[in-house]
Formats: structure tokens, C-alpha cells, sequence
């Protein structure tokens, strides 16, 4: 286990490696409803959340999806 | 009266030429090298279909309009009511209770009355969805919930028709424009499996001119594809997620999931 530094929404975070991106929006404890989430500005569908881990310096988005109009 | 695609072939049938009135009347896009002679030509020949015609559809119709696309079909089958008005400003009063594909027709038809508007007061659906897009050079989501966007992604996948997909609520607006027939880029099924989206501005609530803003984007990226097809200087394959408080706009690109029941 290494600690990495990420940034979240232009927020930095240490976080302890191996991390998910499930796991962090679970450590963040975010509401999984309707969000999305872009690693290194890049979306990552939710199916792939468990299996894409997160490396030092990585960059991590997470908005909220709308479909009104 | 000429419809204005047999209007422009009728001056010159050799080589099509804008004709007088028409250099005056899009003068002030002509100017710009993204539209120019050739791309107003394009935007005359081609044919949008706009499924959804409330506070996105009614007023990126009326840009397509305005911009002299020559073939435009709206599609819709909601009637106009009160609390559209706040946002949906191709809509007034005198429409209350109209169908708004019959009334946007109406109004579109006194912007410009060359082009070839057709109207289908229906709901779309996966039964009459691939019939109303088939002769579509490209649709233009602006619909409401994630059921029916889910529908209008996979016809348009299936037909290899490009989709200029836009949304908004709250203060948020979101747009996506997808070639469909590209291994390189998802689609709208690979952003939204599994989520469970923010259905509607019934729900969610949207201030005017948010959802305003989603429109003119979207209305932006089609006029430049319809002008200049795919060499139109746009991003294929990126969502853009933008705060219309905070004045920020990211855009992510969108690859494809290995596992969308729809792209791949």
C-alpha cells in the first residue's frame, strides 16, 4: 500500500493505493445517482468504476449527468 | 413558390449559385469561412430532424431556420402550456393549448418562407422513430427524459445518422455530438448504463436562458456540420458539461464501453 496524490475537481487528495473509482466515490461518500465520472478528462463508463484504478497524479472529475430540455 | 433547394438549382444547373436575395438575407454568415458560399449551399440541400420541441428543439429550430437549412422536420406531439413560456421563447401566449410542432411550424414559416418545414405531431418512440429520422442528414436531440435519448441513440446508431445531442437543468447544461458510425467514440448508451439520470426540469427545475445556451451550442455544432459535413472544425465524441452560474465549461471525451449493448 502506497499513498498517491489525485486531484478531484480541481480539489488535490492523498489517497492509499490500490483505489477504484468506485471505491473513491464511495470514500467521498457521493451519491452515485446520475453521476459521471472522467479519469485523466477522459469518461469512464460505470460498468469499468471497479475495475479502473487510479495512479499518482491522476485526475479525477465527477458531475452530475442531466437530460432535461 | 420554389422551395429553396429547387430555387437555388433553378438559377444556375450546372453549377448551383446563391441567388440575390439570398446573399442578402445570410450575408452576415457568408462572411465567415466555417459557412461561405459552398456551406450555404450545403445548408440549403440538407435536412435536420429536431425531435423534442420544447426549451431546447423551439429555439435551435429556429437558428436551423434562420440559417436557411432547407429541409426541417419538427417533431413533437406536447401541447404548448403556460409554464413553457418562461423558457421555450418560440412559444406566446396565442399558443396556449396548440400542438407546438404545428405552432413552431407556423412561426418558422414567417422567419423563412423558402425552406421545407415539415411537422409530426406525435411522441417519438422506437416504433416511429426510424421512420421519421430515415432521410435525416443528421437529428438533433433536445427531448426531456433518458428513456426516449436512450431510443434516438440507437436508431441513429443503427442508421449511421449523426446525432447533436443537448440537455439542461438547473443551472447545468450538457451537450454530446456523435458521429455514430466511429469505433473510436461512444455513444449515449455507454455515458448513461446503468446511471440513473435526473429526469426532467419538472423535477429538477431550469432557469430560461440555461437551457437556452444548451440550444445555441447544439444549434452551433449542427449548422456547422450541415455547412462542411465532417470537415467541420467540431468535436465529435466529447461531452460537454458546463455551469451557467459559475461561467465553466469542461468536455470530456466519451470512448467506447466495452460492454454497450448499442456501439459495440
Amino acid at each position: 500500500m502506497t499513498q498517491i496524490n489525485i486531484n478531484v475537481n480541481n480539489q488535490p487528495m492523498s489517497v492509499i493505493s490500490p483505489i477504484s473509482l468506485s471505491e473513491l466515490i464511495a470514500l467521498k461518500q457521493l451519491n452515485d445517482e446520475g453521476t459521471a465520472v472522467a479519469k485523466n478528462a477522459a469518461i469512464i463508463s460505470k460498468q469499468e468504476w471497479p475495475t479502473t484504478y487510479l495512479s499518482d497524479n491522476d485526475t479525477v472529475d465527477i458531475f452530475t449527468l442531466v437530460a432535461g430540455g | 413558390m420554389l422551395n429553396h433547394s429547387s430555387r437555388l438549382s433553378a438559377h444556375h444547373t450546372a453549377s448551383p449559385q446563391l441567388a440575390h436575395e439570398d446573399i442578402r438575407r445570410y450575408s452576415r454568415q457568408l462572411m465567415l469561412d466555417c459557412i461561405d458560399h459552398d456551406g450555404q449551399l450545403n445548408l440549403a440541400r440538407s435536412h435536420a430532424v429536431i425531435v423534442g420541441l420544447g426549451g431546447l428543439g423551439s429555439l435551435t429550430a429556429r437558428y436551423l431556420a434562420g440559417a436557411g437549412v432547407g429541409n426541417i422536420t419538427l417533431i413533437d406531439g406536447d401541447t404548448v402550456d403556460i409554464s413553457n413560456l418562461q423558457r421555450q421563447i418560440s412559444y406566446n401566449e396565442m399558443h396556449l393549448g396548440e400542438l407546438k410542432a404545428k405552432s413552431l411550424y407556423n412561426e418558422l414559416r414567417k422567419v423563412n418562407s423558402q425552406l421545407n418545414i415539415k411537422f409530426r405531431s406525435v411522441f417519438a418512440d422506437s416504433n416511429n422513430l426510424p421512420t421519421l429520422i430515415s432521410s435525416a442528414g443528421c437529428v438533433l436531440d433536445c427531448t426531456d427524459n433518458v428513456t426516449i435519448r436512450k431510443q434516438i441513440n440507437l436508431t441513429t446508431f443503427r442508421a449511421s445518422i449523426p446525432l447533436f445531442i443537448a440537455a439542461a437543468s438547473g443551472l447545468t447544461w450538457q451537450a454530446l455530438n456523435l458521429p455514430q458510425n466511429s469505433a473510436n467514440c461512444g455513444c449515449y448508451e455507454c455515458l448513461v448504463s446503468h446511471v440513473a439520470v435526473r429526469e426532467d426540469c419538472v423535477s429538477q427545475g431550469i432557469l430560461g436562458p440555461v437551457v437556452g445556451m444548451a440550444a445555441c451550442h447544439q444549434a452551433t455544432q449542427a449548422l456547422l456540420f450541415l455547412a462542411q459535413g465532417f470537415n467541420a472544425n467540431i468535436k465529435w465524441g466529447h461531452y460537454v458539461n458546463a455551469h451557467a452560474g459559475l461561467g465553466t465549461l469542461q468536455s470530456f471525451k466519451l470512448p467506447p464501453s466495452s460492454s454497450c449493448e448499442v456501439c459495440q
